[in-house]
């Protein structure tokens, strides 16, 4: 398992490395007198492959097993990533249609969806809350120039 | 003037009651904005800074110094508590904080970090009072190659701070080095990696990559890892908070270390808490016999980092009072203050307004004692967070974090991108790879870059220019030594131990 990490790791770096270098090629290296905006990107870009390849040759060395999933338990293993960022997502698209309040609320809604089997009533009663919460400290509080509340589009 | 005098009337300054009032606002909202993860002493000083118009410049520049230096004592509360910072320079304080926490010893983290604050500050504030001026000359004697080379060599000490192998902790500086590449590259214009979109101009702000690699990916990891969740030791008495005497005893010379790291760090135009608290925490790493406990609730790894940002908050106003030069962002703030109130900062400063230099100085210890005796008992409040269920309290998180990052610049773009680097972070955390170096590598990345072309402009393009300058090579000899030292612990043993439990 160590090994299949570490070999997901150094495809990972390479796979950063490649990008950065091929979009930064681009840019120019510049010579010594003036380096160009592009030589400390490729530069570091090819440490990191560099390490990449590293890492990479020691996990198949170290001989890799494929771990095995299934499907049911991958779903249930990403159902707190999507939920926490889908509601920072919804935040972001919220927060200038909509105010404070409603995209705070709506934050700990679909948030709450990362736990299986939470209790409606404890969501709706903390949503409220926390986005009365949040507009007292933030807006009240702090005086933040925050919009809290907006209708129409 | 003789010292004494000075200092004589500094008090003077600084004990009418309008500077007390001041400075008490001053450290207690500066606490509190430090505790609110995305609000750092950065948005809360510009919030505040209009309210200081209509003050006596003494009055509103001690305010606003206590709420620089107060953030500094908050940030690090989140972080031991939730291990979601609460500034960036707090990030640090996660790292074994957290552990300590969990362990069933946040009150003693949280105690050991006010009073390792409270040292690191007092340090640095003495520092500023008996060396201020000549100290000013130090940050002088660094010119373009000098900073390069000391930048480069904190860099790869950085990697250092990795727990794993060094060869990852490296990979990461050097991603954080390519993130603070993002952004229209200050000497040509030209702007690199931003992928057309228009916000992306001015780069990443460090507090959206801060917040989400280390408090999204957090709420996440603590989600999807049920055992994580429940507190065992959520029962906090006033005894759990005292030290051991073993704490103490370990702390000593870290805390020196860390106020010594800061006050220097401090001191340099251009780098601020942040840098001082990653390498403090990287030195003590690397001193101790015993390097292994480091990342599992060693009180090295707190107590050097606080006293080492502490004492950088106070000697970073160094550079800003006597030479005009801030060290970070809310210096610059602080130094837009002076100006507005027709005070400009500069070697004359201290020559031309010795009672508000030496009431500042004052204050700033008046206001440290403050936040040192507000805090203490305000532990086992904070404590008792920790009691609080997790899905209750993760909400609250997010809706914080949210909040927090769109009010920088009240921008949703903002809020997007904290949700990209906190899948970012989630799927490092995954693959075990550590996000401190990467911070590192994002701060100092650019600044390498920048120094590194200004040297060679000015010696157009010839190498020998780092070395022609003693401090410039001394610099280079270090970085070598580092990095030979660093490649033989690595040939030695084959693997580093790594006590990882498979998922």
């Amino acid at each position: 398992m160590t090994a299949f990490r570490d070999l997901l790791s150094g495809l990972v770096l390479l796979l950063l490395s490649a990008a950065f270098i091929i979009v930064g090629s681009g840019y120019g290296l510049g010579t010594p007198l003036r380096l160009g905006p592009g030589f400390l990107p490729i530069v570091t870009a090819s440490i990191l492959g560099i390490i990449g390849i590293a890492i990479t040759v020691n996990a198949l060395r170290a001989g890799v097993t494929l771990p095995d999933t299934q499907l049911s338990r991958t779903i249930a293993f990403l159902r707190a990533p999507i939920a926490i960022l889908g509601s920072i997502i919804v935040f972001s698209l919220t927060i200038n249609r909509f105010g404070l309040l409603v995209a705070s609320a709506l934050v700990v809604a679909i948030s709450s969806l990362a736990e299986p089997g939470t209790n409606i009533i404890r969501v709706v009663i903390l949503s409220i809350v926390l986005s009365g919460g949040a507009a007292v400290i933030f807006v009240f509080g702090l005086g933040l120039p925050i919009r809290l509340f907006r209708w129409w589009g | 003037m003789s010292f004494i005098e000075n200092i004589a009337l500094g008090f003077q300054v600084a004990f009418t009651t309008q500077a007390l009032l001041f400075c008490f606002i001053g450290v207690f909202i500066g606490t509190f904005i430090g505790v609110l993860p995305g609000l750092g002493s950065v948005a809360g000083l510009s919030m505040l800074l209009p309210l200081t118009y209509h003050l006596p410049p003494s009055a509103a520049i001690i305010m606003l110094a206590g709420i620089y230096y107060g953030a500094q004592y908050g940030g690090s509360i989140a972080s031991i508590l939730l291990n979601l910072p609460g500034s960036p320079s707090s990030a640090v304080a996660c790292l074994d904080g957290h552990p300590m926490s969990q362990q069933g010893r946040a009150g003693v983290a949280l105690l050991m970090t006010t009073v390792a604050s409270f040292i690191g500050a007092t340090i640095g504030i003495f520092l500023v009072a008996v060396f201020g001026p000549a100290l000013a000359t130090v940050g002088l004697a660094f010119g373009a190659a000098e900073y390069s080379m000391l930048l480069l060599t904190a860099l790869f000490a950085a990697g250092a701070i990795a727990q794993g192998s060094v060869l990852r902790g490296l990979a990461m500086v050097a991603l954080g080095v390519l993130l603070g590449a993002v952004g229209t590259d200050i000497t040509t214009g030209i702007r690199r990696y931003t992928l057309e979109i228009p916000e992306l101009a001015d780069g990443i702000p460090l507090v959206v990559l801060a917040l989400g690699m280390f408090g999204l990916a957090e709420v996440i990891g603590r989600l999807t890892d049920k055992d994580a969740q429940t507190s065992k030791h959520a029962r906090v008495s006033l005894r759990s908070m005292i030290p051991t005497r073993e704490d103490v005893g370990r702390s000593v010379r870290p805390i020196a270390r860390g106020a010594g790291v800061g006050s220097f760090f401090g001191t340099l135009p251009g780098t601020g808490v942040t840098l001082s608290a990653f390498m403090a925490y990287a030195i003590e790493k690397r001193v101790s016999s015993t390097p292994e406990r480091f990342g599992k609730g060693a009180i090295e790894g707190i107590t050097a980092p606080e006293a080492a940002n502490n004492s950088a908050a106070q000697t970073a106003f160094i550079p800003t009072l006597t030479l005009g030069v801030p060290g970070d962002a809310s210096m610059a703030l602080l130094l837009g203050a002076l100006m507005i109130h027709g005070i400009p900062p500069g070697p004359q400063f201290v020559g031309q307004h010795p009672d508000l230099f030496w009431g500042l100085i004052i204050s700033f210890w008046i206001g440290n004692v403050l936040l040192a005796i507000l805090n203490v008992p305000l532990i086992g409040m904070w404590v008792q967070l920790l009691r609080i269920p997790y899905h209750y309290l993760f909400p609250a998180i997010l809706v914080f974090v949210c909040i927090g990052i769109y009010s920088v610049s009240n921008s949703s773009f903002d809020v997007t991108i904290v949700a990209v680097f906190g899948l970012i972070g989630y799927v490092m955390r995954l693959l075990r790879f550590e996000v401190a170096p990467l911070l590192i590598g994002f701060i100092l990345g650019p600044m390498v870059e920048e120094n590194l072309r200004r040297a060679l402009t000015i010696s157009r393009g010839d190498p020998m220019i780092f070395i022609d300058s003693p401090l410039s090579a001394a610099f280079v000899a270090l970085f070598v030594i580092i990095l030979l030292w660093t490649l033989r612990g690595t040939w030695r043993k084959p693997r580093p131990q790594q006590n990882q439990t498979i998922e």
